[in-house]
């Protein structure tokens, strides 16, 4: 009887597993592309910057303050 | 080091100055916050230098004290300090960051492309690389031209 219990509780946790996996994945797909827009909007023209504006080569430096 | 490569190339290399205040370091925020407000009274990279002199010691005074010593308008830098526009600057660069797989500070992008650069020879030799890529392109649309 435990054992027949311990099976329909793992099989209605898979089943629920399963039925979230669309949600999960149209989840990660829209944050990817919200992500991915909003980076390429990343104006870096307004960032600090140091030397002249038309240099051939551009450093850009993530810097923590601490 | 990075002050090395633009002293090295004064006319070739831009610099460009991208937040990513990591999430365990308990001031570098509000750090960050503050040096975009001293932008804002285009003192950016004097309040830059001093927060870095003062990289051990930085917290909620640390950050006014600076700013006064560098003679930003309190009024204006505190009103500043709690700029939205700022907030949302900032957020733009970690989304940026996170994008781009950054995980630690500092991370540096040379043309757009994450350079292993980490010693200054490296970084010279990068610079070097983007410098004969620019000399290659100059002459093939000058070719295009002509």
């Amino acid at each position: 009887m435990k054992r027949k219990n311990i099976t329909i509780i793992l099989n209605l946790v898979f089943a629920l597993a399963l039925s979230l996996l669309p949600f999960d994945q149209g989840f990660a797909q829209w944050r990817t592309q919200n992500i991915v827009t909003s980076a390429k909007e990343t104006d870096l023209s307004i960032s600090p910057s140091r030397g002249p504006d038309d240099a051939p080569v551009e450093i850009a430096v993530f810097s923590c303050f601490q | 080091m990075l002050e090395q490569v633009l002293e090295k190339y004064p006319d070739q290399v831009k610099l460009i100055f991208l937040s990513f205040p990591l999430a365990n370091h308990r001031f570098a925020k509000k750090a960050a916050i503050a040096a975009f407000a001293a932008k804002k009274q285009g003192k950016f990279w004097e309040y830059h230098d001093r927060l870095f002199e003062n990289i051990e010691r930085v917290n909620d005074q640390k950050l006014l004290d600076i700013a006064r010593e560098i003679g930003l308008d309190m009024e204006k830098f505190k009103r500043d300090l709690n700029d939205l526009k700022i907030v949302a600057r900032i957020n733009q660069d970690i989304r940026l960051g996170h994008y781009l797989g950054v995980r630690a500070t500092p991370t540096v992008l040379i043309n757009g492309s994450l350079s292993r650069a980490r010693t200054l020879e490296e970084f010279q030799a990068d610079v070097e690389i983007e410098l004969e890529r620019a000399r290659k392109n100059s002459v093939v649309k000058g070719g295009q031209k002509g």
